[in-house]
């Protein structure tokens, strides 16, 4: 039976600077449940994709994990064996994300690899795949490298390539920033479809309210490192209770010529 | 097939270089400030009367027009004619046939003892930023671009051989031989690579590829080997192509050295002596194979990053 | 960062004021530095004897009172042929370095300022230099000019001046079309003058920083030729000509080898360790590219 609540408890994440502590991620707690879209939202700098970072083991030198616990339905694990298997992650600006080196198949090959998949000789497993995340001419494009393609169809494949274990969760991370607007929609359209489809749990982190108005169910608001409000995502909308999360939301509304009620 | 174009375009480039080298040589060396008959009467040991310098000049054809005497030698170097060198009366090309392949192999070693050396070292510093094994690297580096090679090969001479007994001080035959000449050589090029693959290493450490590949789940190793160190291993082969030039000129200086039979007293007494035929023979040799190895760098290059090999220029 | 146009308008001091703070490593090369310059300028009144004198009666002394570092295989003072040989060393590298800079930014300067066909034809001759490795570079040379000092100068000079004609080449190009070049040329100043008033100033801290790094690359070579006998000729005074003196020696009185050896690689290190913190304080971006 696959886990369906991931949960993270007072996660807290330091770096030390002059010799001086500073909390970046201050004792986040974040429930994500199956089949429902969490999305943490907050200013650049408060702290969401390092928390993300910091449940997947991942942080970069000199930011280190001070305490915190994950728990899958209750039962204690390992951050490390989070990523991957349990959490599939796509990130933002593609384009970067692929070594400019590799081709898809070498990319894709590899992810099967890691997550202990058959090694899918014939690239069945990976065509289904990349078509079911509506790619074109499958086979084509995995042997194209990423400076041949475009950031839309490098998102598709990333999209795709945290499909292959069939994880249960998946961390998204300002999944359409930098890219433009026909293609945001897509990747949009994507995610809604298949991804939510499978009935994956989804930590969506963004600064885009449209999106988070789009996709999410329930959001959380990140300032400074702490969540500042928690709330089903009509709540936030209509009566938004933080002041950080009114300017979120009248920045968002304003777009449209509206203000907030 | 792609790669196969890449290398019979670059091959066939080669072509029109040499001609343009072998021009650029012929006519340094002739516009040069002394006169050939004058040098050959010298190392023929022949007084220079007005007679034998008149006769040295119609022999080697000096009289004629410089672009006769050009496409002569030409016509002779492609039929691997290069004449007869001044001070020993023997034809050219077969004494640096029979020495060139001591240099090159003593260069080759080498290079694989860089190369052997100077990644494993790059790759223990990056793992170790600033840690004991990044001081010791910087150290090595340190003493290696400072050192000059010919007094590297006495000291290791003196240490290995004279005081501890542990190495033939000279000779070619066996690998014990190789060993100090090769280090001797190749030291300041080894330290230098290993810092450069080690700064590599960290900027790649740094670039979102190598995150992304983190979050799909791959372990340690396989990103240093596939994401990290793939990727820093493309400026080390254009460095690479630099030190193998390092290392031939650091051959030619060294062998005296270990009594190694290489081309090197041969060219160097020829220069002493500005015998022209060698002198140009040599030269030549020298720029083919510099330019065989910079074609091979190129390949190796082409063939580790795609970019190259399929014309894209990189967008930021 | 401080641009170049700031830089080039301090003053010398303050451009060495960061040896105040600099590491251990920084201040021990500066005085070896300092103390080079002064054997090099004041070599003859320090030096206990006279560097040539043949004394055959005192062949092959182990270092003691009166000769402190002993004597070579002619009885001839090592001290003071250490002390002699700066001069030699030092000099050939300065007078390189300037034949090197005078002919990197004539036609550095010459391709970028006339741009085009000069241009690209310039730059291929310079790719061409830059293909082969300096010290075949200069062995050719030397077979076309003849050995001794000076022509082993001119021969380190016409190896090595590609590298500073590209940098050149490339900050003229980058300037050319800046807003105060324009003006001045609308001003009706000439191309020589807009060359030597705001270009050149422009390219020389960089070509500085450039021939700081390459001193210890420049004293390495003049040595190395004349170890292979293509250089300094014996009997001056000279580190690579004294390592080769001493090679036959090498089983019975290694230190003969083992002193000019020590001198040179003290030197290379001291001026290598300056070229480095020179870059770090005035040109942070000149990394390790430029390698030989």
């Amino acid at each position: 039976m696959a886990p369906s609540t991931l949960s993270i408890a007072n996660l807290t994440v330091t770096t030390q600077k002059n010799g001086e502590i500073r909390k970046l991620v201050d004792g986040l707690s974040l429930d994500i449940a199956s089949g429902r879209v969490l999305a943490l939202v907050g200013a650049s700098g408060s702290g969401k994709s390092l928390s993300c970072a910091a449940c997947l083991d991942v942080l970069p030198a000199g930011v280190m994990r001070q305490s915190g616990q994950v728990t899958l339905d209750g039962a204690g694990v390992d951050f490390a064996t989070l990523r991957g298997r349990i959490v599939s992650s796509i990130m933002q600006n593609p384009r970067s994300a692929f070594n400019p080196v590799m081709t898809m198949k070498a990319h894709a090959r590899e992810t099967l690899k890691a997550l202990g998949l058959p090694r899918d000789a014939g690239n069945a497993r990976l065509i289904a795949a990349f078509e079911d995340v509506g790619l074109e001419e499958p086979e084509h494009i995995l042997d194209l490298h990423p400076f041949e393609m475009s950031g839309g169809m490098l998102q598709r494949v990333m999209i795709a390539l945290a499909l292959l274990g069939d994880p249960p969760f998946l961390f998204a991370d300002e999944p359409t920033t930098d890219l433009d607007l026909v293609v945001q929609k897509h990747i949009l359209d994507l995610l809604e479809g298949v991804v939510m489809r499978r009935g994956m749990g989804i930590l969506l982190v963004t600064h885009d309210m449209g999106v988070v108005a789009r996709l999410a169910d329930d959001v959380a608001v990140m300032d400074a490192g702490k969540i500042v409000e928690q709330a089903p995502v009509h709540q936030v909308f209509e009566r938004p209770s933080h002041q950080i999360t009114r300017n979120l939301v009248a920045a968002h509304l304003s777009l449209y010529g509206q203000e907030v009620s | 097939m792609k790669l196969l174009r890449f290398t019979l375009k670059r091959l066939l480039f080669l072509i029109p270089m040499l001609f343009v080298a072998s021009i650029a040589i012929f006519l340094m060396l002739r516009l040069g400030p002394s006169d050939p008959a004058m040098d050959y009467l010298r190392l023929s040991r022949v007084p220079p009367t007005p007679q034998a310098l008149e006769n040295a000049r119609q022999m080697l054809g000096l009289d004629l027009p410089i672009t006769v005497q050009y496409f002569t030698w030409l016509g002779n170097a492609l039929h691997f004619d290069f004449g007869v060198s001044y001070a020993l009366q023997r034809p050219v090309l077969p004494d640096i046939l029979h020495y060139l392949p001591a240099t090159l192999q003593l260069a080759g070693v080498a290079l694989l003892l860089t190369l052997a050396v100077s990644i494993p070292l790059g790759i223990w510093a990056a793992r170790h930023r600033d840690g004991l094994p990044d001081q010791f690297v910087r150290l090595v580096a340190f003493l290696g671009v400072s050192m000059p090679n010919f007094w590297l090969g006495f000291l290791l001479v003196w240490l290995l051989s004279i005081e501890l007994g542990w190495l033939p001080p000279m000779g070619r035959g066996s690998a014990s031989q190789m060993i100090m000449p090769a280090l001797a050589i190749a030291f300041m090029s080894l330290s230098i690579n290993a810092r450069l693959l080690r700064a590599s290493m960290l900027e790649v450490s740094g670039q979102r590829h190598v995150y992304y590949a983190r979050l799909r789940g791959l372990g340690a190793g396989k990103v240093e080997r596939s994401h990290i160190l793939r990727n820093a291993l493309l400026p080390i082969v254009t460095a690479t192509g630099m030190h193998i030039g390092e290392l031939i000129g650091g051959t030619l200086v060294i062998e005296s050295i270990f009594g190694w039979p290489g081309v090197g007293r041969y060219a160097v007494s020829a220069i002493f002596n500005r015998d022209y035929p060698v002198i140009q023979c040599f030269t030549l040799m020298m720029v083919l194979v510099f330019v065989l190895c910079n074609l091979i760098v190129d390949i190796v290059y082409a063939w580790l990053d795609p970019r190259i090999r399929l014309g894209v220029e990189e967008k930021a | 960062m401080i641009s170049i146009a700031q830089q080039r308008n301090r003053p010398l001091a303050a451009t060495f004021a960061f040896l105040g703070n600099a590491s251990w490593l920084v201040k021990v090369s500066a005085f070896l530095v300092m103390a080079l310059a002064v054997l090099a300028v004041f070599g003859p009144w320090i030096m206990p004897f006279d560097p040539g004198e043949v004394d055959l009666t005192n062949r092959l002394l182990a270092p003691g009172a009166a000769h402190w570092l002993g004597t070579d295989h002619l009885g001839r003072d090592i001290l003071s042929r250490l002390i002699a040989g700066t001069r030699v060393s030092l000099g050939a590298v300065a007078i390189s370095l300037v034949a090197i800079m005078t002919v990197g930014i004539l036609v550095g300067g010459t391709a970028g300022f006339l741009g085009g066909r000069a241009d690209q034809l310039i730059m291929r001759v310079t790719d061409i230099f830059m293909t082969f490795p300096t010290l075949v570079l200069s062995l050719f040379m030397i077979g076309m000019l003849g050995t001794g000092l000076v022509n082993v100068i001119v021969a380190i000079a016409l190896s090595h001046w590609a590298w500073y004609a590209r940098i050149v080449r490339s900050i003229v190009m980058s300037l050319r079309h800046r807003d105060y070049i324009l003006a001045s040329r609308l001003a009706g100043a000439g191309r020589v003058h807009i060359f030597t008033e705001h270009l050149l100033p422009a390219t020389l801290s960089q070509l500085l920083v450039l021939a700081t790094l390459d001193i210890g690359h420049i004293m390495l070579h003049v040595a190395g030729l004349s170890f292979l006998g293509l250089g300094v000729m014996p009997p001056t005074p000279e580190w690579g000509v004294m390592i080769n003196d001493a090679r036959q020696f090498i089983w019975t009185q290694p230190l003969l080898m083992l002193w000019p050896g020590l001198a040179l690689f003290l030197s290379v290190m001291a001026f290598n360790v300056m070229g480095d913190a020179v870059r770090d304080r005035l040109d942070p971006h000149l990394s390790a590219e430029h390698v030989h």
